[in-house]
């Protein structure tokens, strides 16, 4: 993992001479924490990987218009994170067709996926993910999986920390009911 | 949790493993260069340059192409001396036909009639008014 400072990385990047090995310090940085943060809303491990490689083409054909207005990390992010909606949107739009809930059976799938380690605990929360609105369901992952402040998933997400606060709470009270429900 | 409050906690979740999912052996080892790969712009197509020195075909078509090139030549050379020939004839019977105005007719009519047929024939001659014969009919007497 590389321990540069993200300026430090951009200004290798924008050195034409230097700027592959500018972005594999980049993707080197960045790369498992924008892969768990797809892995958990699309669930597959093939889906997150097209993603994940989807988001960094578009990274590092959009970096030069980056103006460090947000942090890179932050910007990072917002790009996944669309990349991954869009991607959901697709599959739901092809698959409602011949399936009633998609999402539950790619949860079922789960059990036998040989890339997934969890127990029941595991995919009772998964389950109960699947019921929030997909906002709330952002929010809940991106504050407690990737563990990001307030102020940082709004950067990402442009939404005012307000109305992030409510959204999580929202979130939690909704997954502790299907817990106490599902007990 | 290094973001998330005391109140925050989810005691309902304790004992959840937040990172239940695992990937392929080596997967993020090789991340960088499969997307470096896919950023890469598509190489140039190198052209195959045929080897043609011996390439029997070639000889095969120039040998045609000689042999049809020397027919049609011969051909050519043959119209043209069949079409010289045909010029030649019609300058001398146009040259004939000019001079038959300049010579008079008794002397055509001896071009044409042999010393036997005019005994044979001389009544009928004396009948004809060369006069009123075309020249052209004359050559045909």
């Amino acid at each position: 993992m590389s321990h540069l400072e993200d300026h430090e990385i951009l200004s290798i990047i924008k050195n034409i001479t230097e700027s592959e090995r500018g972005f594999r310090l980049l993707i080197g940085k960045y790369k498992e924490r924008l892969y768990y943060h797809i892995r958990r809303m699309v669930l597959s491990h093939d889906d997150a990987d097209d993603i994940l490689q989807n988001t960094f083409i578009k990274v590092f054909r959009g970096i030069n218009g980056f103006e460090g207005n947000s942090q890179l990390f932050t910007w990072l992010y917002r790009i996944a994170t669309n990349e991954t909606l869009t991607f959901i949107e697709q599959k739901k739009r092809k698959k409602t067709e011949t399936l009633d809930n998609p999402d539950l059976v790619l949860v079922g799938s789960l059990k036998a996926d040989p890339f997934f380690e969890g127990g029941q605990a595991e995919i009772k929360l998964a389950k109960a993910l699947l019921e929030l609105p997909e906002k709330q369901k952002l929010v809940f992952q991106m504050r407690y999986y990737d563990e990001l402040s307030y102020k940082e998933i709004s950067e990402i997400l442009g939404t005012s920390e307000g109305a992030l606060k409510a959204s999580y709470h929202h979130a939690v009270a909704k997954v502790e009911q299907f817990f106490k429900v599902n007990d | 949790m290094k973001n998330l409050d005391k109140n925050e906690n989810l005691e309902f979740l304790k004992g959840i493993n937040k990172n239940p999912f695992k990937t392929p052996v080596g997967y993020f080892e090789g991340l960088e260069k499969e997307v470096l790969n896919k950023l890469a712009p598509p190489k140039a197509n190198i052209r195959v340059v045929k080897n043609t020195r011996f390439n029997l075909m070639s000889i095969a078509a120039s040998v045609t192409l000689l042999i049809c090139s020397g027919y049609l030549y011969m051909k050519m050379e043959s119209s043209n001396r069949e079409n010289a020939m045909v010029k030649n004839e019609t300058v001398i019977k146009n040259y004939l036909l000019d001079r038959i105005d300049e010579v008079d007719y008794e002397t055509l009519y001896s071009w044409n009639v042999a010393e036997d047929d005019v005994e044979l024939d001389g009544a009928v001659i004396e009948e004809l008014d060369l006069d009123q014969i075309e020249p052209e009919s004359l050559i045909d007497l």
